[in-house]
């Protein structure tokens, strides 16, 4: 599998393809989200915007699962990689985030706070972070394959 | 043509920035902004009037778009940064050649969007339905985004030299 994605003429441009997809999607709806936390579109009811959340779910799946098949074709590339370490951790905290805007303005009812525009504010900077770890990822690397050293 | 271009990225200083340590990657980080911004907004906006979430009035939700056009408008200065450092990466390049037809296309759309369908559809409320034809046109733009970006990313993945170009002189 790992040979195939990475030796394959189609495997590896599409798996990248649906990576950049489904980021797009994900990252778009939390902008989205925060954008609304921060002010725009005020006639725009938060609860609505939750209803985009299964296609943000499906989004994130479709990163994930296309993500750990990139990483699956060059194993030794991410994994000795801090930069992918980092990615993985601000995206728990990013989705932290978003969990966090959810409960309090959308589950509880909470009126938005100046803390909650700072969270929004936040989120925005997270996921451009996972944006650019992503991209330095193709830069950075110092082992392309354990392979290499045989 | 090549020339030209590659020395207009000269002459502005792009050549230099793109060249840099970061330069190159730091730009495809922005490009990638922009396009989640355009998405996030101009996406879920097709969406909307395709029916998903009949909830959101279309009123209310076009004040989001702004934020997409800032985000294409930041895609292309940061396209034009990397098509004219490395035009020869690009002119000959059937992924970017379909990513262009792509653009043409939402550009297209768009304006046929604003000066026949805007008018109904910004004042279309929550629960209401747009006509089918304003769902089309919705349709094409979001296929057109999704193209754009799909060719956008497969540009990397294909390198032809020139004399595969034979349109291009």
């Amino acid at each position: 599998m790992s040979v195939w994605i990475r030796e394959s003429i189609a495997g590896f441009p599409v798996t990248i393809t649906f990576h950049a997809l489904g980021m797009a999607f994900l990252v778009g709806i939390n902008f989205t989200l925060d954008l609304r936390v921060l002010g725009v579109a005020p006639r725009l009811s938060l609860a609505l915007i939750e209803k985009f959340y299964p296609l943000m779910w499906v989004s994130f799946v479709t990163a994930l699962v296309s993500g750990l098949l990139l990483l699956l074709a060059y194993p030794a590339k991410g994994l000795t990689n801090i930069v992918f370490y980092t990615k993985m951790l601000i995206i728990v905290a990013a989705l932290v985030l978003t969990r966090i805007l959810t409960v309090q303005l959308i589950r509880n009812g909470s009126a938005i706070s100046g803390t909650h525009k700072l969270l929004a504010l936040a989120s925005i900077l997270l996921w451009v972070l996972v944006i650019t770890l992503g991209r330095f990822l193709a830069y950075t690397y110092t082992i392309l394959l354990t392979t290499d050293f045989y | 043509m090549e020339e030209a271009l590659l020395n207009f990225s000269m002459n502005t200083g792009i050549y230099g920035i793109m060249s840099s340590r970061w330069g190159w990657p730091i730009m495809e980080s922005v490009h990638f902004f922009g396009l989640c911004l355009l998405i996030g907004t101009v996406g879920l906006f097709d969406l909307r009037m395709l029916g998903f979430v009949k909830g959101i009035p279309l009123s209310a939700m076009h004040k989001l778009v702004p934020f997409g056009v800032a985000g294409y408008f930041l895609n292309v200065i940061t396209g034009t940064m990397f098509f004219t450092t490395a035009p020869d990466q690009y002119l000959y390049n059937p992924a970017f050649q379909t990513k262009m037809v792509f653009m043409a296309g939402a550009g297209i759309n768009m304006l046929i969007f604003y000066l026949f369908f805007f008018g109904s559809v910004k004042v279309t409320d929550a629960g209401q339905q747009v006509s089918n034809r304003t769902k089309l046109i919705a349709g094409i733009s979001l296929l057109c985004w999704l193209g754009v970006i799909c060719a956008g990313r497969l540009i990397t993945f294909y390198r032809p030299p020139a004399y595969w170009c034979f349109w291009c002189g």
